[in-house]
């Protein structure tokens, strides 16, 4: 199995649902946010539109990030994820300048996410594996993904522009979708070959 | 030593010793205290890593030309205080990018991770490579022959240029393809390490009488940093990207040095103030280069227009924190030469 995220922005409405189900799913510290989605805008005054962008990690095919780990922390799974493993990390910050997808955060300090209070029992529980000076990235939802479900983003998109699938299988929904779409990478032209795919 | 040197080196002690425990609790502790932010993800402490192992490589390059130029007939002593200089340089660039890090206890998974490939393990390896090269020199070379000297000097020159291009390949992920990509980024950084170490080599070679091939050498060097610089900055024009302040500052700088070599030169000027001036100089525009190669790429967005024009503008301004490292770096350069020349390998 190869992980493959197809992401139709014509169905993006910008409703940050995949972004809040992914801090839901995964705990996040105060300041880190695995998936961003970027506002833009396009045309000329006044004929503007603001538009969105998720910008998960892309999970490379030949990830410059990991290329460049002097540890070895980050790796990348058999179903093609890339992980990095925060016991292993040194936080040299190295993979945040080669990644070109700003999909990296350094976890400067895990903080409660209200001022003055204690981390609350879900904070603490979700932490857990968090570790202060470490680089920390969007793991592709691995554990979900190896029980058969999906990545909490794909599964809580509201207009179902998130598709997740095997690439490997050409007869998969993903597989069939890139063909059929013309859906492309974004910055193809890196040659860090990405496994998130775009249809503009 | 002088009173004057004794000063120095008191003051440096008692700087390197205060700072020192600070570096040493943040160390343990892990630093918060920085202004680093996932955009600015490497600051002033890398920018000054890069300046000091741009010095101590340089430098090292220079001293092991000179030994296969002229052997054994260059005074032993400067070399070695050369080697002691260099030591300190890379010794304190170690210790600022071991600072930088959010797990500094873990800096020995370099070694066990066995990534070769990987530009900071290239690094790591070759600055300790360097500091064993240059202790080796300090403490075993004084009564070596020539052929010894030559070994270690080819040695030297080999591990140092890796060094130096390592410190290209660790950034080279922030230019961009094309006519937007800057081309003259290695050879600025190749440049730049030679021509400081040659100027670190005049300010300790003053009085010898080859100090003047080297202020010529220094002349030709910072020619070649005015036009890499100057080339870069037509590449910047020709790709429409932004030509910053720290590129016009580094060239400025570049200029003056070279317009005042050259007027020494016509002039018959071999030392003095003028030729400790272009020194300085020199050693200010690398250090302007590296901010500009370190902390100015940073300021670029990573994902293209229009998808980051919305992106919040953010600035980099180092906290006391990290000045106060500086502080320990500097220290640390006044310390570790005296400290060789007290201890009696430079007697």
């Amino acid at each position: 199995m190869k992980f493959g995220m197809l992401i139709d922005l014509r169905k993006c409405v910008g409703c940050f649902a995949c972004t809040i189900a992914c801090k839901a799913e995964k705990g996040t510290p105060t300041g880190i946010n695995y998936n961003k989605v970027k506002k833009y805008e396009v045309g000329t005054y006044p004929s503007v539109k603001l538009k969105h962008i998720p910008m998960p990690c892309m999970h490379c095919d030949n990830p410059s990030c990991m290329e460049v780990c002097p540890t070895g922390a980050t790796q990348k799974h058999e179903t093609g994820v890339v992980t990095v493993d925060a016991n292993e990390c040194i936080g040299c910050k190295a993979c945040m300048i080669a990644c070109p997808y700003e999909s990296r955060q350094f976890l400067w300090e895990i903080k409660p996410y209200y001022e003055g209070q204690e981390r609350t029992p879900f904070e603490v529980y979700k932490q857990k594996d968090f570790q202060e000076g470490t680089v920390v990235k969007c793991n592709g939802c691995l554990e979900r993904i190896q029980e058969g479900l999906e990545p909490s983003c794909v599964q809580t998109c509201i207009t179902g522009a998130r598709i997740f699938g095997d690439l490997d299988d050409p007869n998969s929904e993903i597989s069939r979708l890139i063909a059929s779409s013309g859906a492309v990478p974004f910055q193809p032209e890196l040659g860090t070959e990405p496994s998130v795919y775009y249809i503009f | 030593m002088s009173t004057l040197d004794w000063i120095i080196f008191i003051v440096a002690a008692v700087v390197f010793v205060i700072t020192g425990l600070s570096i040493l609790y943040n160390m343990i502790k892990g630093h918060h205290k920085t202004r680093l932010t996932d955009k600015f993800v490497w600051g002033l402490n890398i920018q000054i890593f890069y300046a000091l192992s741009s010095f101590g490589t340089g430098l090292m390059v220079v001293m092991s030309a000179i030994i296969l130029i002229v052997g054994n007939e260059f005074p032993f002593k400067i070399l070695q205080a050369g080697n002691s200089i260099a030591l300190a340089c890379i010794l304190a660039g170690v210790i600022q990018m071991g600072i930088d890090l959010g797990k500094p206890a873990r800096a020995i998974k370099v070694l066990l991770g066995g990534k070769f490939n990987s530009p900071l393990t290239i690094d790591f390896i070759a600055l300790t490579v360097l500091m064993i090269l240059s202790i080796i020199f300090i403490v075993g070379m004084g009564a070596a022959s020539l052929a010894a000297m030559k070994v270690w000097a080819y040695l030297t020159i080999l591990i140092s240029v890796l060094c130096m291009s390592t410190h290209t390949l660790l950034v080279a992920s922030r230019f961009e393809s094309g006519f937007r990509s800057n081309s003259f980024f290695s050879a600025e950084t190749l440049v730049c390490s030679i021509w400081s170490g040659m100027a670190i080599m005049i300010l300790l070679s003053s009085g010898n009488p080859l100090t003047g091939v080297f202020v010529q050498l220094l002349l030709v060097l910072s020619a070649a940093g005015l036009i890499t610089g100057f080339s870069s900055v037509i590449v910047s024009k020709l790709g429409k990207s932004e030509i910053h302040t720290h590129k016009k500052v580094f060239i400025l700088l570049s200029a003056i040095t070279f317009i005042i070599l050259v007027i020494g030169d016509l002039a018959g000027i071999k030392q003095g103030g003028l030729v400790v001036l272009a020194c300085l100089l020199t050693l200010a525009a690398v250090i302007v280069e590296k901010a500009s190669s370190v902390i100015v790429i940073q300021q670029r967005p990573v994902i293209p227009a229009p998808f980051s024009n919305l992106d919040p503008k953010e600035r980099y301004v180092p906290s006391m924190t990290e000045i106060g490292y500086l502080l320990f770096s500097i220290a640390m350069i006044a310390v570790i030469p005296y400290g060789v020349f007290l201890i009696g390998f430079g007697a």
